[in-house]
């Protein structure tokens, strides 16, 4: 999916590592969730479906090494939410929002 | 090191160098700058190539720091093809969302006190007017961490900043639309630098103090050269993962007949969601100017710099959520430019990694130009040895990392 729909523009190094956990710091898997579908793909935000979005965030979190969950990752904030981002994110799978 | 001229030029043409500023390795004074200036007082000659904002500004300070300096671009300052070639560039201090986010904030507010200084010198010459104070205003459904972190910079460096209400934003911009509103952060000594005629004027001063500049292909002895969005198609090997060179999208929208409430000083510099922008600047007007995502890197010398009108849905997308008196306006002019992201998202300031008397200057990540003024003296100061401070240089260091996916943008 991410190679799909964002590679043209982005390069996955941008969304893993230090400088993903800085950009990220201090907020949740919505607020990513909710940032990606407002502004990309950048010209036409908000164009694809919440799941194709979430798909994308479920890349994003797996090349982070976010544990997988025993669904697929889904839209909804009240989960997403549950799930810090940056430097000191819980990975363990705590809270996860595969859990819903 | 010692470097004799056959060797330099065999390493560059094989690409695996990317140069901004060389001493001559042909030269007698090949040894460091900083020797050079300890141990005889002729200059040391120095070739910059490319005359962007990095460029241009690097040699103007070389010069004025006693070095002997020849600019060499393929198509000459501000020219349309170059990142800092376009209308208009924003100088602002606002990044808290930076990991270095603190020492370009610092930076940032010296670069405005010297874009003003500028200025002034323009206005002694009349010459057209070329920073305007018009302020930033960003606009955020909620209160984000890059705002608090900002904040807490401008805090730190004591930087000037308003944290306004919905209702007094609406009340001082009514004419700007954002549904939800939770906070402005505004910065009133940031503005808009006309960017193409500024790297111009850099450039005539430099000459007129004594500086050349070559047209034509860069070059230096038989090699060419490149910068900005060139390097990682000039020197692949070195820089081909290490920066990407996606290209920005900015259209001018003509203003409605005798509106004056899109123009400076009656509009901030704004930033919402996605999209950044600032009011028509007099006293041409190009028109309200509005900054959006662009699209994918490619060959800089085979892009064109205008924007089809596939592209054109999103920025009306933004008249009509935030601007709604300018729907339907119509569009003025479109650019398109090139920007270079390095991996860490901070400039490269660096040496090359086999020739000391090479430098790699590059990186400027969407946010380069503003930075000019500073980013010249300190690099100039870099070249020359005067400046040896170990932090600074680890930030501008050429980092090992590499973007990762394949793309075939660099040529």
């Amino acid at each position: 999916m991410f190679t799909s729909m964002c590679s043209a523009c982005h390069d996955t190094r941008e969304f893993r590592g230090a400088e993903f956990e800085w950009d990220w710091r201090r907020q949740t898997v919505w607020d990513l969730y909710k940032t990606m579908a407002e502004t990309m793909p950048e010209d036409a935000p908000g164009s694809l479906s919440p799941e194709t979005y979430a798909a994308v965030i479920a890349y994003i979190l797996s090349i982070n090494e976010y544990p997988a969950g025993p669904i697929d990752l889904t839209p909804a904030q009240a989960s997403m939410d549950s799930v810090p981002l940056g430097p000191n994110a819980d990975k363990t799978g705590r809270g996860s929002s595969t859990d819903t | 090191m010692t470097v004799d001229r056959r060797e330099f030029l065999k390493v560059a043409t094989a690409g695996a160098a990317l140069t901004l500023a060389a001493v001559d390795p042909t030269s007698a004074k090949t040894r460091t700058a900083k020797s050079v200036r300890q141990t005889n007082s002729q200059a040391p000659d120095i070739a910059v190539i490319g005359a962007g904002s990095f460029g241009m500004w690097t040699a103007l300070n070389l010069l004025r720091q006693g070095a002997s300096v020849t600019v060499i671009d393929p198509y000459g300052p501000g020219n349309s093809r170059q990142t800092s070639g376009g209308e208009t560039r924003g100088v602002r201090t606002s990044y808290g969302n930076r990991r270095h986010g603190k020492l370009w904030t610092d930076w940032a507010n010296q670069a405005i006190e010297k874009w003003a200084e500028w200025d002034e010198m323009g206005r002694d010459r009349l010459l057209p007017r070329l920073f305007y104070n018009t302020g930033d205003l960003i606009l955020r459904d909620e209160m984000i961490p890059y705002l608090e972190d900002t904040q807490a910079f401008w805090d730190e460096l004591n930087i000037p900043y308003e944290l306004l209400e919905p209702e007094e934003v609406r009340y001082r911009w009514p004419w700007i639309q954002f549904e939800d509103l939770a906070v402005g952060l505004y910065e009133p000594r940031a503005g808009v630098v006309r960017a193409r005629r500024a790297i111009e004027s850099v450039a005539e001063v430099f000459l007129e103090e004594g500086g050349k500049l070559h047209y034509g292909h860069a070059s230096l002895g038989d090699k060419k050269f490149a910068c900005g969005p060139w390097f990682p198609k000039v020197f692949p090997e070195l820089m081909g993962k290490r920066l990407r060179i996606p290209m920005g999208h900015v259209f001018y929208f003509a203003l409605p007949p005798g509106d004056t409430r899109f123009m400076y000083p009656n509009m901030p510099s704004y930033g919402v969601p996605g999209c950044t922008g600032w009011p028509a600047l007099g006293r041409d007007h190009r028109g309200f100017r509005v900054r959006t995502g662009g699209r994918p890197p490619q060959d800089p010398d085979e892009s064109d710099r205008w924007i089809d009108k596939e592209f054109h849905e999103r920025p009306r997308e933004i008249l009509e959520k935030h601007f709604p008196d300018l729907i339907g306006a119509p569009i003025s002019e479109t650019r398109a430019c090139h920007y270079e992201s390095s991996v860490d998202g901070n400039w490269i300031i660096d040496t090359h990694p086999d020739f000391e008397n090479v430098w790699l200057i590059g990186g400027g990540s969407s946010e380069g130009f503003k930075f000019g003024p500073v980013l010249g003296e300190y690099i100039a100061q870099r070249v020359l040895g005067t400046n040896d401070d170990a932090e600074f240089a680890e930030q501008f260091r050429l980092k090992e990392e590499e973007f990762e996916d394949e793309t075939e943008p660099n040529g």
